[in-house]
């Protein structure tokens, strides 16, 4: 059952690849699709989540040496964040502290119950860094990653109107969607051209880092 | 043969990055996690020049191909949360979109700011 588990995450995640690929849209990022088949089929033959990650687990144990490998694409920007130095440090750190500050008043003023309230404030993260960020603080990590997808597919399709009645520049916009919706937003940073891509991308690795030093603190900080 | 030679050393190197990271996190007490500091370790030896990027490359571009699989596993396990469809679970995903929005216009505003500021001066 563990090899069976193992090869239909990655049988899954190739099939989901090659129809992404096929067809290039948002919607169809393998991840969304290949956890939405998988779930599926776990609740079609009523296999426990234990019983998957038996096999799945060993996937998983990837994921944390694949955020050490981060510092490789953060190391290649050095240069377009060394040009443009305050602007993205300031920019990025009050985006980071807008987006946990603002999840956390939304979430307090309904009395959300704290596991949960603690879930909702990594969103704007990138999933790989969300995941451990979200464990760490005590939130429940599966649902963070579909707050953030939620986070990346609204600055996706909502972005153009955004920028339409808030004008901002090129820079910008790639730190607005960099800093708020991580790599799903950088992809939609493309359309507004390279300058814009280039900032949001250092700005989702700065947010990376900074969210993931400045989260637990801010938990510690409100004693949440 | 010598490139994939080459990614598994590299990817092993990576390993003990991890592994350095949640032993500091350990020792310490730190509340960031392992992993993070791992990423930390290796941007600062890269940034300073101690460790040649040559030495990670391949392996670092071998895990970020395949990063979006290995958060596969955890994000099943949103099987065993169905409040994400419930009213609460609405609620959330509207706060998510509010959130969003407030952080794009907060991150945008102020580098529209600090880079004017920087073109006056």
């Amino acid at each position: 059952m563990p090899v069976l588990m193992f090869m239909l995450t990655i049988l899954s995640f190739m099939i989901m690849g090659k129809i992404y690929s096929e067809y290039r849209t948002p919607v169809l990022t393998p991840v969304l699709t290949t956890v939405v088949s998988l779930v599926v089929i776990l609740l079609l033959f009523d296999i426990p989540y234990d019983t998957y990650m038996k096999g799945a687990g060993w996937i998983d144990r990837m994921l944390g040496p694949a955020v050490v490998a981060l510092a490789y694409p953060m190391y290649r920007q050095r240069a377009v964040l060394q040009k443009h130095f305050l602007p993205v440090i300031g920019s990025v750190v009050v985006g980071v502290v807008t987006a946990f500050g603002s999840g956390y008043v939304m979430a307090a003023s309904i009395g959300l119950e704290r596991e949960l309230l603690l879930t909702l404030l990594p969103k704007s993260l990138t999933t790989p860094i969300a995941v451990p960020v979200t464990s760490e603080i005590g939130g429940i990590p599966s649902m963070a990653v579909a707050f953030t997808m939620i986070a990346g597919f609204t600055a996706i399709l909502t972005s153009p109107l955004f920028f339409k009645y808030i004008p901002f520049k090129d820079m910008g916009k790639g730190i607005a969607l960099g800093t708020a919706a991580h790599g799903l937003g950088t992809s939609k940073a493309i359309e507004y051209g390279e300058e814009t891509v280039s900032m949001s991308s250092v700005a989702m690795s700065l947010a990376a880092i900074i969210g993931s030093f400045f989260g637990p603190f801010f938990v510690w900080l409100l004693s949440i | 043969m010598r490139l994939i030679l080459k990614v598994i050393l590299q990817v092993a190197g990576l390993y003990a990055f991890y592994y350095i990271g949640t032993s500091i996190q350990d020792w310490l007490g730190l509340p960031v996690p392992g992993s993070i500091l791992g990423l930390v370790l290796l941007l600062v030896l890269l940034m300073t020049g101690i460790l040649p990027v040559g030495w990670i490359d391949h392996g670092a571009g071998f895990m970020l191909a395949y990063l979006p699989l290995f958060f596969v596993p955890v994000t099943v396990g949103i099987i065993e949360y169905p409040i994400l469809l419930s009213k609460t679970g609405i609620l959330m995903i509207v706060m998510t979109i509010t959130g969003t929005w407030l952080t794009m216009f907060a991150a945008g505003f102020t580098s529209e700011k600090l880079s004017k500021r920087k073109e006056e001066a």
